[in-house]
């Protein structure tokens, strides 16, 4: 029982087995059978039949010739061979015989597959036949007009065009003549060809056209505008020249003469109808040109430029040689008093070193402004470092001067001030003088004599060597003391003195009809003339307050008002 | 303030005899009024005004004259505190000219007594002369009388004598210059009391008896000019003006330094030195250049340099002036005087060129004790004596002045009379009119 349940089931087995295969067969079959179906369909003669109105010679014919016999082959041979196949894979399911009937479905789908591929393959190629006839078509209507505006253009601007014109016109006909040749392909059926030919005469076109638009500007520029400008440069440059510039050193000369070579040759290549690289060559010239012009503005501003700085080298340096002079007076005196460290007299050495180094210089530079060798640019560059130098120098030596000044700050400080002493007692001299007096007091001569001689001590003392600041000071503080008193009492005996003889003057009213009065001022007129203004004063004041009280007071005021 | 107190000079005179001169010069306007008691005269007041309407000693601007005599006078007038009515005015230049006359008349009295009157008569015959008509006589200085052949009498009054002579020095001007100083003066609202010859009141001052007699040269050295007059026997015997002074300096200075004339006036009388051997170097100054406000530094020898030449060449002119008078050797020597003589070193220089005896005359007068005041204070002490012995009396105003018809007669004819001499004036205009009218009509 168990085996014959075993092979029961295995039978069942079987059977279900061959079921399942036989179905996957028959439904790859179906498949199959659709897609084959689908691909006969296909509008191929139909596609085919587009490419008939074309020309059918010569190329065309023979891809036309070709895609049908492919096709021919497919629908006469493939499809009944594929058919054929599909029949065998599906007796070989119905004989269980599954793995040959997979093969051959698998050789079927391989076949169908390479049909579809080359059906593609010849709608592309027709589609692209067809295409290519059409845009060359297209195309070539539309150079037609341009290839005749184009030669409109090439009569109508020859003269612009100068010998290019003929180039020109060469290259014209030869469009012309691919144009024709476009046609014979055209109607021979090569369209690919006359595609490529096609695309080849309108860059050409193109081409043209463009350069007889630029031709013209590129002739005027190197014929004319070039050569003039140029030609400009040159007559500014031989002025510049005659104006005393120096400009040879620039070459510019032998340069123009280079760019008129080198216009010469881009013309003689504009006739051969060539315009590469002129563009940039003309770019180039008028550049340098440009350049010229900037140097040769430099060279004159630096011609102003040393014209207006050489006057002042001389200056400078005259200006330079006195301070030092000064400066080195300065050491002298300063030497003799104090010490100085070697590092100082090693600057002043250099200072002098250097001094001279500039003045050199300045020879030199003022030598090369005579000789007309130099060009002024180079002169300048000169000038301004020497005029940096000079600058440094001077810094250098007032640094130097200070530091001289700083050691004598004492001294120097001690002399002003015996000067501003003795110019007081010269005023005080001066002002007694003018004071109308009838005579000086002893006692303001003795001080005024005392102020003079501390004022020579003082003097004597700050001349010592070596220089007691000390002591100077200690002189120099007596005599402005005792310069201070002079000026005082000087004043104070001035005032008196006026004082008193305006008032015995205003008393001068009453001596006739006072007596004792008359008595006492001519006693203090005694006094005034015998310079003693002080006791005249008093005693005149008394008489004249016994007299007229309150007198004094108004001579005062008096006094007041006419010196104000 | 005018008539506060009282009026000084014209007819109020009351107290004492107080005089005031007025010296117009150059460069300062000076008034002096002085008190004579006791025949000596006390200064009580003292005015000076810069002066810009003269140049070289002569007016050129009358408006601007008045108005420094005006601002001079203000200034006397409030030192004093009284009104000035008349003033004592000298005058000088070189169109003064000195002439001798001599008057002779008789005694005219029963007793033989010689009074005033016959010495007004004397000193009126001397005058009787023929003078340009461009001329005017300005007054008679007496130098001598003689009674009966006695000769040498100072004042014949009181004597007894039948036959009087009078021998004098006559002094006649320009009229139109004198015409502009009254005129000013006048304007000024003043009245001229006097006129009085700069060299003789300068002398006044100056000169001492013994050089009068001698022979002295006087030079007065003022801003615009500069007068020597030469004096012999006591008496002054010629006189002459040079149109040099002080102002040339100052233009000297001015151009020499570059500065203005008002800073160079300034830098004279400060820093001024006339004798470049005892100029001080250290005596420095800043001085303005004219038109920019840059100071440069000079010092006294520099300046002393320029005032010396052109005070030597003054000197060199006087020199000149006194050979031409015909007086080349000078047994007084040269006494020196003016505004001038402020500037220190001059009489050093002054020795050197002249080469003898040289001394500067400065009034000793309190309140006046500057060269400048020599011709006003001088002026005072002129008239004073003079008029004593012209029989003058200033104390009762201008009444019995001879003299002085001679050239008032258009002062007094004119209408135009100062306001506040009005009130004083009835009196004594009568008696003047009545003078001229005798001279006139006579």
């Amino acid at each position: 029982m168990e085996y014959i349940i075993g092979i029961l089931v295995v039978v069942i087995a079987f059977i279900l087995v061959g079921v399942i295969m036989r179905r996957k067969v028959y439904n790859s079959v179906d498949k199959l059978e659709q897609w084959k179906v689908q691909l006969m369909s296909r509008q191929v003669a139909d596609e085919l039949g587009k490419v008939r109105h074309l020309n059918l010679t010569g190329e065309t014919e023979e891809l036309f010739e070709s895609w049908r016999n492919e096709w021919d082959e497919i629908n006469d041979y493939v499809f009944t061979e594929v058919e054929e196949f599909l029949l065998d894979a599906e007796e070989a399911a119905e004989k269980y015989k599954f793995g040959k009937a997979s093969r051959t479905l698998k050789t079927v789908e391989q076949k169908l597959y390479k049909v579809e591929q080359t059906i593609d393959d010849i709608f592309e190629e027709v589609d692209r036949l067809l295409h290519s006839e059409q845009d060359s078509r297209e195309e070539a209507e539309k150079l037609h007009p341009r290839i005749s505006e184009v030669r409109k253009k090439v009569l109508q601007n020859g003269y612009q065009l100068g010998k290019a014109e003929v180039v020109f016109e060469v290259e014209l006909d030869d469009l012309q003549n691919d144009m024709n040749q476009y046609e014979e392909l055209t109607n021979s059926g090569n369209y690919t060809e006359a595609q490529e030919l096609i695309h080849n005469v309108k860059s050409r076109l193109h081409e043209l056209d463009r350069k007889v638009n630029v031709f013209p500007d590129l002739y005027r520029m190197c014929k004319h505008t070039l050569p003039e400008e140029l030609d400009q440069l040159q007559n500014g440059v031989k002025e510049m020249k005659d104006d005393g510039f120096r400009v040879q050193h620039l070459g510019v000369e032998k340069e123009i003469q280079t760019h008129h070579e080198t216009l010469l040759a881009i013309v003689e290549q504009l006739n051969k109808g060539i315009d590469d690289g002129v563009e940039n060559q003309i770019e180039q010239i008028r550049s340098r040109m440009i350049e010229i012009y900037d140097q040769l503005e430099k060279e004159a501003f630096d011609k102003n430029f040393v014209m207006q700085k050489q006057p002042l080298l001389d200056e400078k340096v005259d200006k330079a040689n006195e301070s030092f002079a000064a400066t080195k007076e300065n050491v002298m005196a300063v030497k003799e008093n104090y010490h100085l460290k070697d590092e100082k007299y090693e600057e002043q050495y250099e200072l002098e070193k250097n001094l001279d180094q500039l003045s050199k210089k300045a020879t030199r530079i003022k030598s090369m402004i005579t000789h007309e060798e130099q060009p002024y640019s180079s002169i300048r560059l000169d000038l301004e470092e020497w005029q940096k130098d000079f600058e440094a120098w001077e810094e250098k030596q007032s640094k130097f001067d200070a530091h001289l000044y700083n050691l004598r700050k004492d001294e120097l400080n001690s002399r002003e001030q015996i000067n501003d002493l003795k110019q007081k007692i010269i005023n005080v001299r001066q002002k007694l003088q003018k004071s109308n007096l009838p005579g000086i007091p002893n006692y303001i001569i003795d001080l005024v004599n005392q102020a003079r001689d501390l004022i020579e001590q003082s003097n004597e003392k700050v001349n010592e060597q070596p220089l007691d600041v000390d002591e100077v000071s200690r002189v120099l503080e007596e005599a402005d003391k005792c310069v201070a008193r002079a000026v005082e009492q000087t004043n104070l005996i001035l005032e008196q003195a006026e004082f008193a003889e305006y008032v015995i003057q205003y008393a001068n009213r009453y001596r006739s009809s006072y007596p004792v009065l008359a008595a006492k001022i001519a006693e203090a007129e005694d006094h005034f003339r015998r310079n003693d203004y002080e006791t005249a004063l008093e005693q005149a004041s008394q008489a004249l307050e016994e007299v007229e009280p309150g007198a004094l007071k108004k001579i005062e005021d008096q006094l007041k008002l006419t010196a104000s | 303030m005018k008539g506060s107190e009282g009026l000084i000079g014209g007819a109020i005179m009351n107290r004492s005899e107080i005089l005031v001169s007025l010296d117009i010069g150059t460069s300062k306007v000076k008034v002096i009024i002085g008190e004579v008691s006791n025949d000596t005269i006390n200064v009580i007041g003292v005015g000076t005004a810069e002066s810009v309407g003269m140049k070289k000693g002569a007016i050129v601007d009358i408006d601007q004259t008045v108005h420094a005599i005006q601002n001079a006078v203000d200034q006397a007038e409030r030192m004093v505190d009284m009104a000035i009515k008349s003033v004592i005015v000298s005058i000088n230049g070189d169109h003064i000219a000195l002439q001798d006359c001599h008057g002779v008349v008789a005694v005219s009295s029963e007793t033989r007594e010689i009074n005033q009157e016959d010495v007004t008569r004397v000193i009126d015959a001397s005058q009787v002369m023929q003078i340009p008509p461009e001329r005017e006589i300005v007054d008679v200085i007496p130098r001598q009388f003689i009674v009966d052949g006695q000769d040498e009498i100072n004042d014949p009054r009181g004597m007894i004598g039948v036959r009087l002579e009078m021998q004098g020095t006559l002094i006649t001007c320009g009229k139109t210059n004198l015409h502009n100083i009254l005129k000013c003066v006048e304007r000024a609202g003043l009245q001229v009391q006097d006129i009085c010859l700069q060299p003789l009141a300068a002398a006044e001052v100056a000169l001492s008896r013994d050089e009068k007699s001698l022979g002295v040269g006087l030079v007065n050295i003022g801003a615009g000019s500069t007068t020597v007059s030469f004096y012999i026997d006591g008496n002054l015997a010629n006189t002459s003006v040079i149109p040099l002074g002080g102002d040339n300096i100052t233009k000297d200075l001015s151009i020499g330094l570059k500065t203005t004339t008002e800073e160079a006036e300034q830098i004279k009388l400060e820093h001024g030195h006339a004798y470049l051997n005892s100029a001080i170097e250290d005596n420095s100054f800043n001085v303005t250049t004219i038109g920019t406000d840059d100071k440069q530094t000079f010092n006294q020898v520099q300046i002393a340099e320029i005032i010396e030449a052109r005070i030597d060449e003054i000197f060199q002119f006087v020199l000149q002036e006194f050979r031409r008078m015909g007086y080349p050797t000078l047994p007084g020597g040269y006494v020196l005087t003016g505004g001038l003589m402020q500037v220190p070193g001059i009489v050093d220089l002054a020795r050197d060129v002249f080469q003898t005896n040289v001394r500067v005359a400065i009034p000793s007068h309190i309140g006046v004790r500057e060269p400048q005041f020599t011709v006003g204070l001088g002026t005072l002490q002129f008239a004073y004596r003079n008029a004593k012995i012209q029989g003058k009396d200033y104390g009762v105003g201008i009444e019995g002045h001879q003299v002085k018809q001679e050239q008032t007669p258009k002062s007094a004819n004119t209408k135009d009379k100062p306001k506040r001499k009005a009130k004083e004036e009835p009196v004594d205009k009568e008696g003047f009119m009545k003078k001229i009218q005798n001279y006139f009509f006579d």
